[in-house]
């Protein structure tokens, strides 16, 4: 005990305040909705980059486009940002499975060279996977520098403080100017990494557009289809004309996606909405109930895939190949990665992206996404030194399109990891493998839209990003602290996740609903409600 | 039982009390201690190696068996990995209320452990058992050995690559399925359907693990006496009398200890197996104690609750052992140990 608090105060020159007064009352989560809750974000300065050839705008959800990479594409951090030290941490691995390890994968070797530090990275599955392993690493102390975090992780804002470095001081305000890159990161995202009052990590950006239904538009051309639909029986029929079991493809094949998609069809929104100050959670209302009977009956007409709800099937594998004509869990970014890493062993490969039909005459709603994937947290330590250095190396892997260090931190070498086709770099085997270790999860831009070599995807997804922006419906909690959440929120979801699934399934009838939500409303759902409300009373945006 | 007359069962190093006078041949001369003392050095130069070989193992039972024990008392806090256990709070009996307020979670999980566990028990215990009698009766040797590798092999694999395998075979979109539906006749529903779902795990546990039991089956079954077979056959004994009088009774000591330490696991049923295949199936048909701990303590972080409920799983799995064996030696056997 005594030990304890001497390491507290210890550390308290560097935590500040409002952390170590998080840290000492664990027991009341930091942020339980107090004015104080919120703390200063980092300002917000656009990076110069190259300029793009359809020009977007991020206040509207649009993002830039670019049809080439640019040439001569210039190096923008100029300091060598690591000391030469090993830098070890926890990333999340990509669908596509692991890459090769550090010693045998030159990507990563240019990587560490370019940023001079031994990056000791280790890859987990993102989900129950990556909250066991950082749980264990935290219960035996045995935590490594960098830990990319799972919003939806256990006790977050309790943990964070305890165990990470507020990084208040070296961001907030205009203090982030240190770090150019990391000033390039909107103030809209970095809400997610704001915990009792301070900030406590580099929010991971992947767009606001998330759940982008994607058809393979080569077999749509095939069957003489097109990938667009007006109304929900427009969708049923598609599905019906796509799926052919006897050859082996079904119309698609993921139960998360496949529902998101109706609840767009059917208006229910993505997750909270808020209203007047009030909050309502989709699953409460009436749109959200009808787009469960509508992929209900999808399931049981059999246009869904049969392994659409075991969690172990690759969606990656069989929309590439094929076996799943419209795949409905991706952010606006999946695309491109499709036709990058796929285009070699499936040439064949088009996708289009599919905007939702109007639910209402005159309505429609995307569902969005608050656009942080994850955090990606700093250890705690006193050492300013080495905060300001990792910050710096986060900063080299946040550089923005265009850049050397872009080319560098997704694309790998070139000559061996891409080839240059004109002044697009386009991956090799060797990269498309050495690639599959995601470096870009310690930290990224906001990226524009680009495939390489593939000029005409590009505006393809420009013109669906105008098209369904207008009508992008975020939920509304993010930012906001709830300590029921925190508490509970991991196992509410997952136990409404496996109700939602039995209904899907026909386990359970649609009516049975109500009273799944009625249950979830009593062991927190309503302490939920509550305390988002008054978060959001407090908080300082609105 | 050695030949000297030094006797290698464990001594009383306190003298046994007793209520008769000391026997005048138990040497008066010498003072209890020092005697004590000679034979400790005398047996302790005699076993020293013997002792240093199950050192290793020693220090790794009580280091990863025994000091994890501690971690327990995490089941009466609110236990954040975040505080660790010496700032977590102390919140008594609490986490143990789950276990008798009838949360419905909890039943489901203890209600499908048993359903689960006692077929283990019937159906899947005794397939062990069957195979060996049925491969010791082959007695060519070379195929008695091959049929024996093919069986335990798939004990090696892991439970991802078994699930998988089931799947890609079984799946409604595996390899058997997708050739029905090519030539146009239906096809069936056996991997991620609930209805089918303890016919899942249980042939799944079969497949992989019935081979390896075997063996301990025909280890206990090369060690019964050729001599006792002779001298049934001799007594007109059909091959059939020559099983239940000689070869079960041969074998009995044997099952009785497997099936005491199945009993203390009844409420383990194995966690990877259900875990790897419950998104498909979801909780109701597949949750067990195992991945409710998990799920719920791990995953959701739940630590004391889930600690608690595997603390009270441990408990009885004891209590069953100790049962078990009392009645093993009620039956006259051996059991795990001796009274």
């Amino acid at each position: 005990m005594q030990l304890d608090r001497r390491k507290f105060l210890g550390l308290s020159a560097a935590v500040g305040a409002t952390a170590l007064l998080a840290a000492c009352t664990p027991q009341q989560s930091a942020g339980s909705g107090g004015g104080s809750a919120f703390g200063n974000l980092p300002d917000y300065t656009p990076v110069n980059g190259p300029t793009p050839d359809i020009a977007g705008d991020l206040s509207k959800d649009i993002l830039d486009v670019f049809t080439k990479f640019p040439a001569n594409p210039p190096t923008l951090v100029s300091d060598v940002p690591g000391d030469g030290s090993e830098i070890t941490g926890v990333i999340f691995i990509s669908d596509a499975g692991a890459g090769p390890s550090m010693g045998n994968n030159a990507f990563w070797k240019n990587a560490n060279e370019q940023v001079n530090a031994k990056l000791n990275l280790t890859s987990i599955v993102q989900g129950q996977d990556s909250v066991t392993k950082v749980q264990s690493l935290i219960a035996g102390n045995d935590l490594p520098e960098l830990v990319q975090f799972d919003l939806k992780f256990p006790q977050l804002s309790g943990v964070l403080p305890a165990k990470f470095t507020d990084l208040t001081e070296f961001l907030a305000g205009d203090a982030v100017k240190e770090f150019p890159n990391l000033a390039g990161i909107p103030e809209q995202y970095w809400r997610g990494a704001s915990f009792g009052g301070g900030i406590y990590g580099i929010p991971l950006v992947f767009g606001r557009m998330n759940f982008v239904m994607q058809t393979r538009a080569d077999i749509f051309e095939k069957m003489g289809l097109t990938p667009s639909v007006s109304n929900k029986q427009d969708f049923l029929d598609l599905c019906a004309a796509l799926t052919q079991p006897s050859a082996n493809r079904w119309a698609i094949g993921n139960a998360r996606g496949t529902l998101n998609y109706a609840k767009e069809m059917h208006g229910a929104p993505s997750v909270w909405v808020q209203d007047a100050g009030k909050f309502t959670h989709t699953w409460e209302t009436d749109a959200f109930v009808d787009a469960l009977s509508y992929v209900r009956d999808m399931w049981s007409a059999g246009y869904m895939h049969p392994d659409s709800f075991a969690g172990n099937t690759s969606l990656e594998q069989l929309f590439a190949g094929g076996t799943i004509a419209m795949s409905g869990l991706s952010s606006i970014y999946d695309m491109p990665y499709y036709l990058e890493n796929y285009t070699k062993d499936f040439p064949e490969l088009r996708i289009a992206p599919m905007a939702p039909p109007e639910y209402e005459p005159g309505k429609t709603i995307k569902t969005g996404y608050p656009g942080v994937y994850s955090l990606m947290a700093i250890k705690k330590t006193s050492d300013k030194e080495r905060v300001r250095m990792l910050l710096r190396v986060l900063d080299w892997f946040a550089s923005p399109f265009g850049s050397t260090e872009y080319l560098a931190t997704r694309y790998g070498v070139e000559g061996v990891d891409y080839d240059l086709k004109g002044t697009d770099p386009i991956l090799t085997s060797q990269g498309i493998n050495e690639t599959k270790v995601q470096l870009q999860f310690l930290a990224r831009s906001v990226d524009p839209l680009y495939v390489a070599g593939r000029p005409e995807a590009a505006e393809t997804l420009d013109s669906y990003q105008r098209q369904v922006a207008p009508f992008l419906n975020v939920d509304a909690a993010f930012g906001l602290q709830s300590a029921t959440f925190d508490r509970k929120g991991a196992q509410l979801t997952a136990e409404m996740t496996d109700a939602q699934n039995a209904v899907l399934q026909g386990r359970r009838p649609v009516s049975d609903w109500k009273g799944i939500v009625a249950d979830w409303k009593k062991n927190g759902g309503d302490a939920m409600r509550g305390e988002y409300e008054k978060s959001f009373a407090a908080a300082p945006w609105n | 039982m050695p030949q000297t007359g030094e006797p290698v069962v464990l001594e009383r190093t306190v003298p046994r009390p007793t209520t008769r006078p000391a026997e005048p041949e138990a040497d008066p001369e010498a003072p209890a201690p020092p005697a004590r003392r000679v034979r400790v050095r005398a047996r302790w130069r005699r076993d020293w190696l013997l002792l240093a070989v199950l050192g290793p193992g020693l220090v790794l039972l009580v280091l990863f068996n025994y000091v994890p024990l501690l971690g327990n008392v995490i089941a009466f806090q609110d236990y954040q990995p975040y505080l660790g256990i010496e700032n977590s709070t102390w919140v008594g009996f609490e986490n143990f209320q789950v276990l008798f307020s009838g949360d419905a979670r909890v039943t489901n999980a203890v209600i499908n452990t048993l359903i689960i566990s006692t077929i283990q028990i019937v159906v899947i215990f005794p397939i062990p058992l069957a195979l060996a009698l049925l491969l010791n009766s082959i007695l060519a040797e070379r195929i008695k050995t091959v049929v024996q590798s093919i069986l335990y092999l798939p004990h090696f694999l892991s439970w991802v690559i078994v699930v998988s395998i089931f799947q890609s075979m079984l799946g409604d979109a595996g390899l058997v399925n997708t050739w029905l539906r090519s030539i146009g006749a239906d096809t069936f529903s056996f991997v991620g359907n609930p209805d089918t779902f303890l016919a899942l795990v249980t042939t799944q546990s079969i497949w992989r693990d019935a081979g390896w039991s075997m063996i301990l089956f025909l280890a206990a079954l090369s060690a019964v006496d050729q001599q006792l077979y002779e001298a049934a056959a001799v007594d007109g004994a059909s091959k059939l009398r020559q099983l239940w009088h000689v070869t079960l009774p041969g074998i009995r000591g044997m099952i009785v200890l497997l099936l005491i330490l199945r009993l203390g696991d009844v409420l383990s049923v194995g966690f990877e197996q259900l875990i790897l295949q419950q998104d498909a199936v979801g909780l109701a048909a597949s949750e067990v104690i195992d991945t409710y701990v998990y799920n719920n303590g791990i995953v959701a972080g739940n630590w004391g609750l889930s600690a608690a409920v595997g603390l009270i799983k441990g408990i009885i799995g004891v209590v069953l052992v100790l049962l078990a064996n009392k009645a093993a030696h009620l039956f006259g056997e051996r059991g795990l140990y001796q009274s």
